[in-house]
């Protein structure tokens, strides 16, 4: 039943999600489009671009969208927002119950430092499996690629930079 | 609250697993009401998101198709590659030099169908040994 198996698989994304946002991209990604094959890698990337640009964050924008796509109905996206966010509220009323012991825990903070680098595998990873034919169709994708790049070099917001991109993607396509 | 209590908060929020907007709303919530507070912070964080991008997905099914909304796509999906190798970036700044070869393993290993739950949990455990080795080889001086 996909309506159990979205729900179950967003669960276990907020289950291990972290490190924030991006991290969890990449565990939305391997449960959406590499183990269900729920939705492709191009769609996949659109719904990051429109995560991006609307408010909120990026992990319960894109499970809202991906609950309604898989299942063009409105209890797809309860389930997928409640799945990814319900491990938060579970686990963050347990901390406040105890907060004062954990506060002081060493064991928190020091296992955080050790899974930096691999959240920050998590995230290249994301990256290079969305350099696909269809995300880079020719030549003027690369240079969007390569402007956007260094545009976020210079700091420039990156929703500018995704509004710019989508005005140049309409006039050069 | 005074600025040090919600420092304390800020950090659990982003340690703990989840979006750290809701793990923030959820934790000062509790602080303020118990577990109804809890659950109103909860729903206030989460709502309007739900929302929007609900609003956004039914529309958007039937615009998906049009070759304009296409178009912008195109030239979208480029930036947000760039965006998100921009993130590897910003992130590899904060570790060590010797460290890079763990999260380019990582990553490897992602490509090679390995879920990235595994590693996560790998590094969790790795963690817990390693804390427990140091905390208890300091109390041993």
């Amino acid at each position: 039943m996909v309506y159990w198996q979205l729900f179950l698989a967003f669960f276990k994304i907020g289950l291990f999600g972290f490190g924030g946002g991006y991290a969890m991209l990449s565990l939305i990604q391997h449960q959406v489009v590499t183990e269900h094959e729920w939705i492709s890698d191009t769609e996949f990337t659109n719904i990051i671009a429109i995560s991006q640009m609307t408010p909120g964050p990026i992990s319960i924008n894109s499970a809202t969208y991906i609950g309604y796509t898989v299942t063009h109905s409105v209890w797809g996206s309860v389930l997928t927002t409640l799945g990814v966010c319900l491990p938060s509220l579970i686990i963050m009323l347990i901390a406040s119950y105890f907060f004062l012991k954990l506060r002081e825990n060493i064991y928190v903070s020091t296992i955080m430092r050790t899974i930096y680098p691999i959240v920050i595998g998590l995230i290249l990873s994301a990256a290079l499996q969305l350099m696909t034919s269809e995300n880079f169709i020719d030549f003027k994708s690369y240079l969007i690629f390569i402007g956007a790049l260094l545009l976020l070099y210079k700091k420039l917001n990156p929703i500018l930079i995704m509004a710019l991109s989508g005005i140049i993607g309409f006039f050069i396509y | 609250m005074d600025e040090k209590e919600f420092m304390d908060y800020l950090s659990l929020a982003q340690a703990s697993p989840g979006p750290m907007a809701v793990n923030t709303a959820i934790l000062i919530g509790y602080r303020q009401a118990k577990l109804l507070g809890g659950i109103a912070g909860f729903l206030g964080s989460t709502l309007p998101s739900f929302i929007i991008l609900l609003l956004i997905a039914i529309f958007f099914q039937n615009f998906s198709e049009n070759p304009h909304v296409a178009k912008v796509f195109n030239g979208l999906r480029p930036a947000v590659v760039a965006l998100i190798l921009y993130t590897v970036f910003v992130f590899a700044k904060n570790v060590h030099k010797w460290e890079y070869p763990i999260f380019i393993a990582a990553a490897g290993f992602i490509l090679l169908g390995i879920s990235p739950l595994y590693l996560i949990c790998i590094g969790i455990i790795t963690g817990t040994i390693y804390t427990y080795y140091k905390t208890h080889k300091t109390k041993g001086f």
